[in-house]
């Protein structure tokens, strides 16, 4: 503590009356709050909070059972395993049906080596090994050919 | 009251996933054990016949792996990376096949294909290889006999 601020705490320091008396009346509680006031107040009061509040009873709710679905199902998303294929792959399998280039009912590697054979050689094409719509057969059909045959849906 | 109840709603909402998720984990992951990483070196051997095309399926019979990578063969003409469903990365099963319109073919015993695996815990994997299919350079399916070597030398 400073000199300076030494002056606050002398409890002795004399005090005009008339100085005391101004400071209480600029400083005083303007009377007191009578006991039967108070008993109302608080009456009321409690009264109110004792009712129910529907909606916001409601709205807790509905905001509980939101986030329990939400993480519900990021919890579902997120734990359904290593289930992912690439776009490729997806491409493919659309096109599978196709790829039997060999049409002897089930699509292996054969069917695109017969197709590469066909296109190297220019040979007999049908326009459904245009496995990707491109208007062309050509090695990117090869290669959707090749990719049914490994999809690993198959014989599982 | 009310909030104590949504809250524990809420709690059994991320608890339930969790536990359901980890004990899935657990019956594919061991719970102790290290991580080693692992090539498998699969050979055919087409006899006397050109290989011109090939397709196999490989997987754990025993043993817990995790495909990694796929690398192509030893001859020229299959040392291109194979076809592979990319969904077999990280998987314990995988279908390969490859094929070569050209006329420098292998003959007789040839790595087609390496496959690098994660294998996790002490065990052993057991393997089981399955031909699919091998084909000469007309096309047609000729008998060969397929089997596999582990470890780093090829």
């Amino acid at each position: 503590m400073t000199e300076n601020n030494r002056q606050f705490d002398d409890l002795d320091r004399h005090v005009s009356d008339r100085l005391r008396q101004d400071l209480r009346g600029l400083f005083e509680p303007p009377g007191t709050v009578p006991a039967r006031a108070d008993k109302i107040i608080l009456d009321q009061a409690l009264q109110r909070l004792a009712q129910p509040r529907p909606l916001i009873i409601r709205l807790r709710w509905a905001a509980g059972i939101a986030a329990a679905a939400a993480v519900v199902t990021v919890g579902v998303s997120l734990y359904q395993g290593p289930n992912h294929q690439s776009s490729i792959v997806n491409h493919q399998s659309v096109a599978v049906g196709r790829a039997d280039v060999d049409a002897n009912g089930r699509v292996d590697i054969l069917d695109a080596f017969q197709l590469a054979r066909s296109i190297e050689t220019r040979g007999p094409v049908a326009p459904q090994w245009d496995l990707n719509g491109d208007g062309r057969i050509d090695k990117d059909d090869v290669n959707l050919v090749a990719l049914a045959a490994v999809h690993l849906d198959k014989g599982a | 009251m009310k909030a104590k109840v949504i809250g524990l709603l809420v709690t059994l909402s991320i608890v339930a996933p969790l536990l359901a998720g980890a004990s899935g984990r657990m019956s594919k992951e061991p719970v102790e054990g290290r991580v080693r990483f692992a090539p498998v070196h699969v050979y055919l051997d087409s006899g006397d016949k050109p290989l011109a095309a090939y397709q196999f399926e490989l997987r754990a019979r025993a043993g817990q792996i995790k495909i990694v990578g796929v690398e192509g063969g030893a001859h020229p003409a299959f040392q291109e990376a194979p076809y592979y469903d990319p969904a077999a990365l990280m998987n314990d099963r995988i279908i390969i096949a490859a094929f070569n319109t050209g006329r420098d073919l292998p003959h007789g015993r040839t790595r087609i294909a390496t496959i690098h695996l994660q294998i996790l815990g002490d065990a052993e994997p057991q393997y089981e290889l399955k031909l699919i299919v091998a084909a000469d350079p007309d096309g047609q399916k000729i008998p060969a006999d397929l089997n596999l070597q582990t470890g780093e030398s090829k």
